[in-house]
């Protein structure tokens, strides 16, 4: 940058009153004298300084230039002027001294001391300028610290305002999380009542589809037992297959709803692991035989005699599973094994195997047959059969059991399922004082070994039931047992005729509307508690009235409300002549119960 | 003849300046913005977070470890200077000539600019103890409305600099003749869009008002200073014209001549520090 600092300034400024400041600081080192300063050898009129002749001063002027030292030229008798160039502002120093009688400069000490006093003050002016500089530096410094302080400002102020938004974004994400839990639980419950409803739904309808179901049952039987042609026996037996089946797969559904809905919970107890192994072989020995299929059980010596477990869900798992090996092998055999895993202090791993020689499963499709309603392929359905439900309703019950269901298969050799559980043993006789202490609870509430009418007599049975197709039937059966049946359609129904009839038994139906079963059923205990009152079939009774529950729902959990309602027995629909003959039977005083078994 | 506000707005249309400076800018006169919203916009420009790094990493500075942080940058060399740094940035570009065109060159212009944006930050500091940032934006923007004029109605600029060149009016007389606006007012309405503080923007819009009275110190009178003397010292729009002091300014020149001298003394050791900084230096 080329910068001529001066020139700036020039047209602001005059130049002689610039050079001003030069002449105050002169006079103070020469005091007395008369100082002008020039840069072009010319000096204004008004300045005070004494008259010279131009010539005089140009001269004077250019040799003060030539040298570094003080000039002098004599002006009058006893006067002289001095010069003196001051290079740094391109002028020239002129002052005279009043009263003095000789050439000041001429002498070399006097010289000397008048040039370092004008050199003094040249740099006491230029010493003004330095301190101006450090004024600015000052200036400069003060706007640092200024600038500093502000920055501190400002980043404490960035510190809570940081502070702030975050604070405020955590709340609102409190705020959404709050909000999406509350929604979450919200669709929770409604989807744990969706599942409940679904659960109830499928009961219900299972109910629904069983009770017309049973009387189609039990119909079939009895058309079965009139003089039929040939070919009439066939399509009677086919009816009867058919719902058989139809009274299976209801009961599949009804299991799988409830396992889906955490429902189904194991009814652990005492059993014995062989009479539950013959118990299935012996499901499948006549179908082996037709089909021509040996049918085995291995059983692992090591074994136990016996565990506690639920031995119903571990039968329906095996039966499915030697159901389903049956079902897809033509020819070979299917052999059922069961190994001990390991045994740590009773607490014994079984593995259980049930192998085919059936038409396997491709491997693509063998994680997709314990879904619900899935076969191999589509065509399976076509020649075998079937839901598809077995073996979901299978893997489930292994998975509430603790264990897991595999399959390994090769296409045209055949299949193994294979499962491992673990279960407690015990003690054989320990099967045997769980079956005693059941036997007696039973007969505690029951009475059926005594109380009879009277032989000879035929029994009147009160027929409590709901459907007309049902009681029908009922009344059909109760009249073939040798009884004699009347109906009732309600509860307030079945207490009025208890209160003007005299019934030695009551068939009673669990599920109805308004007053269900086991309402009616406790009711009545407690009428015969406050001496039977004014009802001809409760006084005079040496022992309860005998009340036999008939219900569909044929889980053991049934059962169980069932004797606690106070009922006598108990009889799964479809009704089992057999069965219902021997209670009559057994009544009448023909029969004991303990036979019944 | 176009006015001011449709210059602006066609010069607008050629999205010329870049989106992230001006963002940046707005920001900077909001107080609730944070560093991190600041971080958020300049590191989608690569260019000017090398230059934020290397401002900041530079020996003036002196911090005693190297910062690699954009947001640890904003926090050394606080938003105003951010700001600055951003605009320059930001405009640079502008000031390059595709071919010399005399009389009026881009090039000249920012020599011009960034020698007042320095003399500007120096009245400010070193004679009225000041922060001579705003006054150093001043000075770098105060003659944005130039470029403007030159990129839409730049053969008439050419006229307006020969005849002033050549005249005795001032530069804005002919602006208005001739092109219909001066860029005093373009420029104002190019830095109310950067939201750029009030002071500056009144400054730029009267920088060669020479009627006015502004008090001193104020950022109008420190920007007339630094203009007068970068014209003085050779660094004028159009070299051979220089336009006289407003006599109440001059005056105040007269007073602390001394003063004003040592400050144009260190004048070379800023501009060097000034090039270091922002690399200023003639495009």
């Amino acid at each position: 940058m080329s910068m001529q600092i001066d020139d700036v300034f020039t047209d602001l400024i005059n130049p002689s009153e610039e050079l001003g400041g030069l002449v105050a600081v002169f006079s103070r080192v020469l005091p007395g004298s008369i100082i002008a300063i020039s840069k072009d050898g010319v000096l204004e009129k008004d300045s005070g300084f004494p008259e010279i002749a131009p010539g005089a001063l140009v001269e004077l002027d250019g040799s003060s230039r030539n040298t570094s030292g003080i000039v002098s030229r004599q002006i009058g008798d006893c006067s002289w002027v001095y010069a003196y160039y001051l290079a740094e502002h391109g002028a020239v120093c002129f002052f005279v001294i009043p009263d003095s009688n000789s050439d000041l400069v001429a002498d070399q000490r006097l010289h000397t001391l008048y040039l370092q006093s004008l050199q003094f003050a040249q740099l006491q002016f230029s010493h003004d300028e330095v301190v101006l500089e450090n004024v600015q530096f000052n200036r400069q410094f003060e706007v640092l610290v200024c600038k500093q302080t502000e920055l501190l400002d400002e980043n404490h102020r960035q510190f809570v305002l940081i502070q702030q938004k975050e604070r405020d974004s955590a709340r609102k994400l409190e705020k959404e999380i709050e909000q999406q839990t509350r929604d979450l639980r919200a669709a929770n419950v409604r989807l744990a009542e969706a599942s409940r409803l679904k659960s109830e739904f499928l009961a219900n309808v299972s109910h629904e589809l069983r009770t017309p179901l049973n009387a189609i049952i039990g119909f079939a039987g009895l058309l079965a037992e009139t003089s039929l042609q040939s070919d009439q026996v066939e399509y009677v037996q086919a009816v009867q297959r058919a719902s058989k089946t139809l009274l299976v797969l209801i009961s599949d559904v009804l299991d799988l709803a409830k396992i889906e809905a955490n429902r189904l919970e194991l009814d652990c107890r005492p059993f014995s692991l062989k009479n539950l192994l013959v118990g299935v072989t012996d499901m499948f020995v006549f179908q082996a035989r037709e089909k021509d299929v040996a049918l085995s059980c291995e059983i692992d010596q090591a074994l136990p005699p016996a565990f506690i477990g639920d031995d119903n869900r571990l039968w329906q798992v095996l039966v499915n599973l030697v159901g389903n090996a049956m079902k897809f092998t033509r020819q070979g055999e299917v052999i059922m094994r069961v190994s001990l895993i390991g045994d740590d202090s009773g607490q014994c791993e079984i593995g259980f195997a049930v192998e085919d020689t059936g038409i396997g499963i491709d491997p693509a499709r063998q994680k997709m047959i314990f879904e619900k309603f899935t076969q191999a392929d589509g065509s399976t359905t076509r020649r075998f059969g079937g839901t598809g439900l077995g073996l979901a309703i299978t893997r489930q019950l292994v998975d509430l059991m603790g264990g897991r269901v595999d399959v390994s298969s090769i296409v045209g050799k055949g299949s193994i399922f294979s499962f491992a559980i673990k279960l407690k043993s015990c003690d054989l006789h320990e099967v045997e004082d769980f079956r005693k202490d059941r036997d007696k609870g039973k007969k505690e509430s029951s009475s059926l070994d005594i109380g009879q009418v009277g032989s000879g007599d035929s029994l009147r049975v009160l027929v409590v039931e709901d459907n007309p197709l049902n009681q029908r039937l009922a009344s059909i059966l109760v009249e073939r047992s040798g009884g004699q049946a009347s109906v009732a359609v309600d509860g307030s129904q079945a207490l009025k005729m208890l209160k003007e009839e005299d019934f030695g038994l009551v068939l009673m139906d669990v599920q109805m509307p308004e007053m269900d079963g086991l309402t009616l059923t406790t009711l009545i205990r407690d009428l015969e508690g406050t001496g039977g009152g004014q009802y001809r079939s409760l006084i005079a009774r040496s022992q309860p009235l005998p009340i036999v529950g008939l219900t569909a729902h044929a889980s053991p959990e049934d059962e169980q409300r069932c004797y606690q309602a106070g009922m006598t027995d108990f009889m799964s629909k479809p009704i089992d002549l057999e069965k219902l003959g021997r209670i009559i039977a057994c009544i009448s005083g023909r029969l004991k119960i303990s036979e019944k078994e | 003849m176009p006015t001011a506000q449709s210059l602006v707005q066609r010069f607008n249309d050629l999205k010329t300046l870049p989106d992230v400076a001006i963002r940046v800018s707005q920001m900077a006169c909001v107080d609730s913005t944070t560093i991190q919203d600041f971080e958020e916009v300049i590191k989608l420009d690569p260019v000017l977070v090398m230059r934020l790094l290397r401002l900041v990493n530079s020996p003036y500075f002196g911090l005693a470890s190297r910062v690699e942080s954009i947001s640890k940058a904003v926090v050394f060399i606080g938003i105003e200077q951010l700001r600055n740094l951003v605009a320059v940035e930001a405009i640079r570009d502008l000031f390059t000539d595709h071919e010399p065109d005399p009389p009026f060159s881009r090039k000249n212009l920012w020599v011009h600019s960034a020698t007042v944006a320095i003399l500007c930050q120096m009245i400010s500091q070193r004679i009225f103890s000041r922060s001579g940032d705003n006054a150093f934006l001043a000075g770098i923007m105060h003659d944005i409305g130039l470029i403007v004029e030159d990129q839409l109605v730049g053969t008439d600029l050419r006229k307006v600099c020969m005849a002033y060149a050549e005249g005795s009016e001032q530069l804005c007389r002919y602006e208005e003749l001739m092109i219909g606006t001066n860029h005093g007012r373009v420029g104002r309405l190019l830095c109310d869009q950067w939201r750029f503080p009030e002071e500056v923007i009144i400054a730029i819009k009267m920088h060669h008002d020479s009627d006015a009275v502004e008090p001193i110190p104020s950022l109008t009178a420190i920007l007339q200073l630094a203009e007068f003397m970068a014209c003085k010292l050779g660094y004028g729009v159009v070299k051979e014209r220089l336009e006289p002091l407003p006599s109440y300014l001059a005056d105040h020149l007269k007073g602390r001549m001394t003063e004003y001298r040592v400050l144009l003394k260190a004048l070379p050791e800023e501009m060097a520090k000034a090039k270091e900084l922002y690399e200023l230096d003639g495009g």
